[in-house]
């Protein structure tokens, strides 16, 4: 570890007299920036806009604890002895309420992004940990196939000045984390609260511009020891309270661990954790719209993994039911899985969730109870990175926050609530989709879905729409003319190409057919290329079958088998009643050679799996395709994270060796 | 006999149990038979009692259950390999009626006859049992995928 004033000598470091820190508001402010710093409000320290520094919390300390915090009276003449405020600083970075898109004026039904404003601000009184936090949520916020564009925008904006801790929290361990309290990387200047006033470090070109206006003097040695002294007693005040070695791997080997349940019955699944966790980064998208629906916006708003809706997708399937399933999500997440997605913890231990938890709860006791240094570490449930050999999907040609205006030429009824729109298109990135991808369908006043590809053409796509909810109820009402705002593609596609050479099988249940449907274009197109070719169809009844026609096709040709069955039919239906997995039980082939791609309801899939699996296909070669609450297409909202991946992003196309067990169990 | 299929103790050992040994293969095969039959035979009736056991060789059954006052309801339908009228080792009552739909050809063992085999055989017991629990189990899981099927919420249009 670096330590940041070993590297700069102390007669490079300046003084800053206490009575000067107005002059460095004005010099602040004088650059054009908004000064954001911490101040008393509700009795608690807050981060907020301040006219200057008296606004800062002068002769103010806090008391933390699991559950309970409390001012109370500090040394008059120091602003910075609070530890860390109630308001992470992802409320300037990353704030609860964003404007996503609003419809185009003369374009009734089309939306457009907005387009992020630079804002010039200046963060004063960052701590080690926080400046951390901000790194760790840019990492994610900047990571592919497509970062947060007002994320960045404001970020380019932000000159951050750091202010080293000289006081600990009993909540805090950021020595454990490994990100304070000294402060390392970060900051554009770096103060360290002394007697008499600061010393000062400049740390970037911005930060020297401010520092070198100040004119200040050197700051000598004994501020400068002080500086080092206090922040050494705070480090050792804190101890080492979570051993980390091994966590990561421990905690994921530990998902069915008794406390999971003991914890969900005392945490109330209030979300004031991610709320004021200064990395939590989940978002839901919320629609306003005129009476009549014409004039719409969404905006992106906070969200957390802690509510109940936010596994939910339409139908009202909930993939994280249980307070259990959401608590075990979010401390996994943070403290293992992150690893995987980010490469570093998604904690930086500056203690607010243990704070702010009106129940108390402490993330470090529950991680020593589950996953501590005595307990065992069982097999790893999920492998640490995808396979080898399918790399992620290429990037959208086109921004995915761009949306391009399609046009509707035909649609055609599948069933009594499944439509196929046929979408005409010049847009290139839309063009230049693969099998499996899918776009987000955005129209005025609606929720954006995630709808999967079903046909790629050369002038545009189809998209096949089952009408579950009121965004596809409006879509399954479009006729042709109609005009549709789309972004995309997004998404991993299936790995048609490894299957050459080989035989293939394509299992689809339901509307899964839609996805699979580019796979047999794609194959059928290259037949020479494959061997043999064994399509398993299942739907409810035979009036909700897909794209009879084209099944009843293809079903004629002798390079291929094409089997169906229906779930439920009356005495005319002369064909086979049952689940798609007879259709694998009276088959002749084995899968030494076999490349299986599968589609429908979860359970449907799993059932699917087990009878590929014992017909000798290999789980590398065996493909799913999953479906989660996919809300931006990009991996940015949390919502569709499952284990290690985010659905949306890492899939939805995975293996069953990529998924391991988190394909099975319950609330993962 | 139609010898397209093999011998009845070929069609024993292929499907039905292939884990038995040769001379319970020869104790079955000598209660088996083997009947043709045309769409639409009933080859159990529900409620009535099961006096034989059948397995599919060739063709398609509908398995179907009646729904008062509406047309039948196909359950599952038989391919080659599939049992039907597992209960005639219980109470002999069928539970559902077996219906060809098309020419279909079936081997079957009459009640008596293949009581009297696995009772006084315990070897062929074991796995004519095991053979018959493995088609509920099979009924089982699958019903169960079905009901998840017909009210579930299913795939939506990701």
């Amino acid at each position: 570890m670096i330590d940041a004033r070993t590297s700069i000598p102390p007669s490079r470091q300046a003084f800053l007299p206490r009575d000067g820190l107005g002059r460095l508001f004005t010099a602040l402010q004088a650059d054009g920036r908004e000064v954001i710093g911490p101040t008393v409000r509700d009795g608690a320290i807050v981060y907020e806009p301040l006219d200057d520094a008296t606004a800062l919390p002068y002769g103010v300390a806090a008391r933390s604890e699991p559950g309970r915090y409390r001012l109370e009276t500090g040394d008059p003449e120091r602003a910075f002895d609070y530890g860390v405020g109630l308001t992470p600083w992802k409320r300037v970075t990353f704030p609860p309420v964003v404007p996503l898109t609003t419809t185009v004026d003369d374009e009734p039904g089309l939306v457009q992004a907005v387009v992020p404003h630079r804002r010039a601000v200046a963060l004063i009184g960052v701590r080690a940990c926080e400046l951390a936090a901000i790194a760790t949520q840019d990492r994610v916020l900047r990571a592919g196939p497509a970062g947060d564009v007002d994320h960045a925008a404001r970020q380019s904006g932000t000159l951050v000045v750091a202010v080293e801790c000289a006081a600990a929290l009993s909540t805090c361990f950021c020595t454990s984390m490994g990100t304070g309290p000294e402060v390392e990387d970060g900051a554009d200047i770096v103060l360290s609260e002394v007697d008499g006033g600061f010393t000062v470090r400049a740390r970037t070109p911005d930060g020297e511009r401010v520092v070198d206006g100040l004119s200040l003097p050197a700051a000598g040695d004994e501020p400068v020891a002080q500086a080092t002294a206090q922040v050494a007693a705070v480090r050792a005040a804190i101890g080492d309270p979570l051993p980390t070695d091994g966590l990561a791997d421990r905690l994921r080997a530990n998902p069915d661990h008794p406390r999971w349940a003991e914890v969900a019955e005392r945490c109330l699944a209030c979300t004031n954790c991610t709320l004021v966790c200064p990395t939590c980064f989940c978002t839901s998208v919320t629609v306003a719209s005129d009476l009549d629906g014409v004039a719409a916006s969404t905006e992106r708003t906070w969200d957390s993994c802690f509510t109940l809706g936010f596994g939910r997708i339409a139908g009202d399937a909930n993939f994280r039911p249980k307070v259990a399933d959401r608590y075990r999500q979010w401390l996994t997440h943070k403290f293992s899985t992150w690893w995987d997605q980010f490469g570093s913890s998604g904690c930086v231990g500056c203690g607010r969730c243990i704070t702010w938890c009106p129940v108390g709860i402490d993330v470090r006791e529950e991680l020593l109870a589950i996953a501590g240094p005595t307990e065992p570490v069982g097999p790893i449930p999920w492998p640490i990175a995808p396979a080898d050999g399918h790399a992620p999907a290429p990037l959208a040609t086109v921004a995915p926050a761009r949306y391009a205006t399609v046009h509707v030429s035909a649609v055609r009824r599948e069933t009594a609530d499944t439509i196929t729109l046929r979408l005409a298109t010049a847009d290139t990135g839309l063009l230049a989709s693969r099998p499996g991808q899918f776009v987000m369908v955005a129209q005025a006043a609606q929720t954006v879905p995630p709808i999967s590809i079903s046909r790629i053409r050369p002038d545009g796509l189809e998209l096949t729409v089952r009408n579950v909810g009121p965004a596809t109820a409006a879509l399954t009402s479009l006729g042709p003319g109609a005009r549709l705002s789309v972004r995309g593609p997004f998404g991993r596609p299936w790995p048609v190409e490894s299957a050459q050479g080989g035989d293939v099988v394509i299992v689809g249940g339901g509307i899964g057919l839609a996805p699979l449907r580019p796979v047999i274009d794609a194959i059928m197109r290259e037949r020479h290329r494959y061997r043999a070719l064994y399509v398993y169809l299942g739907a409810r009844t035979p009036r909700d079958r897909l794209f009879v026609d084209e099944v009843q096709a293809i079903a004629g040709r002798t390079d291929l088998e094409v089997a169906e069955i229906v779930d439920r039919a009356g005495p005319e239906w002369f064909g086979r009643v049952g689940v798609v997995t007879q259709l694998l039980d009276q088959a002749t082939w084995t899968g030494e050679r076999t490349t299986a791609f599968i589609c429908g309801p979860d359970r449907m899939m799993q059932a699917t799996a087990r009878a590929i699996a014992a017909r000798g296909v290999a789980v590398d070669r065996t493909w799913v395709t999953l479906e989660r609450n996919m809300a931006c297409g990009v991996g940015l909202c949390g919502h569709c994270q499952l284990g290690p991946y985010f659905v949306c992003r890492d899939g939805p196309v995975f293996s069953l060796a990529e998924l391991g067990d988190t394909f099975t169990v319950e609330g993962r | 006999m139609d010898t397209r299929f093999g011998t009845l103790e070929e069609l024993i050992a292929n499907r039905f149990a292939a884990d038995l040994p040769a001379s319970g293969r020869r104790a079955l095969a000598r209660i088996a038979r083997l009947e043709v039959l045309a769409p639409g035979t009933v080859a159990l009736r529900e409620g009535r009692p099961t006096e034989r056991l059948g397995v599919v060789i060739d063709g398609r059954l509908s398995v179907r259950t009646r729904v008062p006052g509406h047309p039948d309801v196909t359950l599952l339908t038989l391919e080659p390999g599939d049992v039907f009228g597992w209960s005639a080792v219980l109470d002999g009552t069928a539970t559902s009626s077996v219906v060809a739909l098309r020419e279909s050809t079936v081997m079957v063992f009459d009640r008596g006859d293949l009581m009297r085999v696995v009772e006084g055989n315990a070897g062929v017991a074991a796995v004519v049992y095991r053979r018959l629990l493995k088609t509920v189990a099979d009924r089982l899981v699958r019903t169960r995928l079905q009901l998840l099927d017909v009210y579930g919420p299913g795939r939506v249009a990701r």
